[in-house]
């Protein structure tokens, strides 16, 4: 965890800078779009200021179990997931305006998930990662980021050629069962396979230290809260799509033309301000709320350029991240987080491609020198 | 070794600028909203479902 109390290394100017940038976007956002707008950037600058003090990654801890076994992280992201399932089922099933994270289940997902794994253990982040890591002034993801916003509208221009390639349309698991039952089958999968994941640590003498799971209880609380707010779970890559096929008209590319943004969601948010879309907002709020824990407590003077070719992996992983999160439907939080714990088996095949995605991406590490 | 400070001020402001420019430019929307919840979608990012 990050230590807050240290003031001798407070980065004051930086910490004022990245408020006012949060006030503005928090004002813009309460003026349109009211207590919504506002508890939306509340709650991504909440999530900002968490990721870094818990330092809550995805990437890194996956890494460490299939490197040293260590099931620390893994079990704390399945418990992450039960404990949203609990919320997440019973609002969405008995709640029409509010949408849970369901997707089909198809090639794409498949070979997107899978090159998702890969471009996270190239770049050291995932689609949170990315944000709260940028946030913090990580030069790695100062370079991942754009990237991965080329990626994902790259992902845009691919996924209407594939969407429809052995698919077998949205597969929720325990449908036909009510919605008490559905939600008990979920959340003993998640939280199971969470168990089994703490029983083969405890096998190998690891220790789970409580504090690392206060951690997982917020974020879990701050989810729901998203649920709540928004109506819909939380997910980080599509405001990076937005940005980035926004960015492209303005340099003169007919993005708008392509079938992905004729699509009624995509080009409504495109057609609109970058403001009125929930992705767009939050991920934003988070990169401010990391940012405001990171020159708080001093993480931030430790943030210098590494190497060159880990600027190069990170690249390469950011473009891998950003095709990959759009051709399996998000990320660790809007496909995996978010997936499961909506019932969707699509979070489940995601989890499982995006592990074999990583054991490449861990042998390209060692090619590439990362320790 | 130098740091990352002023490119990270720099790119956040720059995001900032864009966003502000974005909005300022573009018609706003009463609400804010994802792309699943517009339409007939059958995936987060807005995607129709098989049948269309």
């Amino acid at each position: 965890m990050v230590d807050f109390l240290r003031e001798n290394k407070k980065e004051y100017s930086l910490f004022f800078i990245l408020s006012l940038a949060g006030l503005t976007i928090g004002l813009l956002a309460f003026v349109d779009t009211g207590l919504k707008g506002i508890g939306l950037v509340i709650l991504g600058i909440s999530l900002g200021i968490v990721f870094v003090f818990f330092q809550y990654g995805f990437a890194s801890g996956w890494r460490n179990f299939l490197v040293s076994r260590d099931t620390t992280s893994l079990t704390q992201h399945f418990i992450l997931a039960g404990l949203c399932a609990l919320v997440f089922i019973p609002v969405i099933s008995s709640n029409n305006s509010i949408v849970g994270s369901i997707a089909p289940v198809n090639l794409s997902l498949f070979i997107g998930a899978f090159m998702f794994g890969i471009g996270m253990q190239l770049a050291n982040g995932c689609g949170s990662g990315v944000l709260f890591n940028f946030g913090s002034g990580s030069g790695r993801m100062i370079i991942a980021l754009p990237f991965f916003i080329i990626g994902s509208v790259i992902g845009t221009i691919l996924l209407p050629y594939v969407l429809n390639v052995f698919s077998y349309g949205q597969i929720e698991i325990a449908s036909n069962f009510n919605i008490i039952a559905r939600t008990l089958i979920n959340a003993i999968l998640l939280f199971g396979t969470s168990y089994l994941f703490y029983s083969y640590g405890r096998k190998n003498n690891q220790t789970f230290k409580a504090k690392v799971f206060y951690g997982t209880f917020i974020i879990a609380c701050l989810c729901c809260c998203v649920l709540f707010v928004s109506g819909s779970p939380w997910g980080v890559t599509y405001g990076f799509t937005l940005w980035g096929a926004k960015l492209s008209l303005a340099l003169g590319i007919p993005i708008d033309t392509f079938t992905f943004w004729n699509w009624a969601g995509p080009k409504r948010s495109l057609e609109n301000s970058v403001l009125s879309d929930v992705s767009s907002l939050m991920n934003f709020s988070l990169i401010i709320g990391a940012g405001l824990a990171a020159s708080w407590s001093g993480a931030f003077r430790k943030n210098h350029w590494p190497p060159k070719r880990e600027l190069i992996a990170a690249a390469i992983g950011g473009l891998l991240m950003g095709i990959g999160a759009r051709l399996s439907f998000g990320c660790n939080i809007g496909a995996f987080l978010a997936g499961t714990a909506s019932g969707s088996l699509h979070g489940w095949i995601w989890f499982f491609m995006a592990m074999m995605g990583s054991v490449v991406g861990i042998r390209y590490r060692k090619i590439i020198g990362f320790k | 070794m130098r740091s990352t400070k002023y490119i990270y001020l720099f790119l956040v402001m720059l995001i900032l600028t864009l966003f502000l420019y974005d909005h300022l430019t573009s018609p706003v929307m009463t609400s804010v909203s994802s792309p699943s919840k517009i339409g007939k979608s059958c995936a987060p990012c807005g995607a129709p479902c098989l049948s269309e």
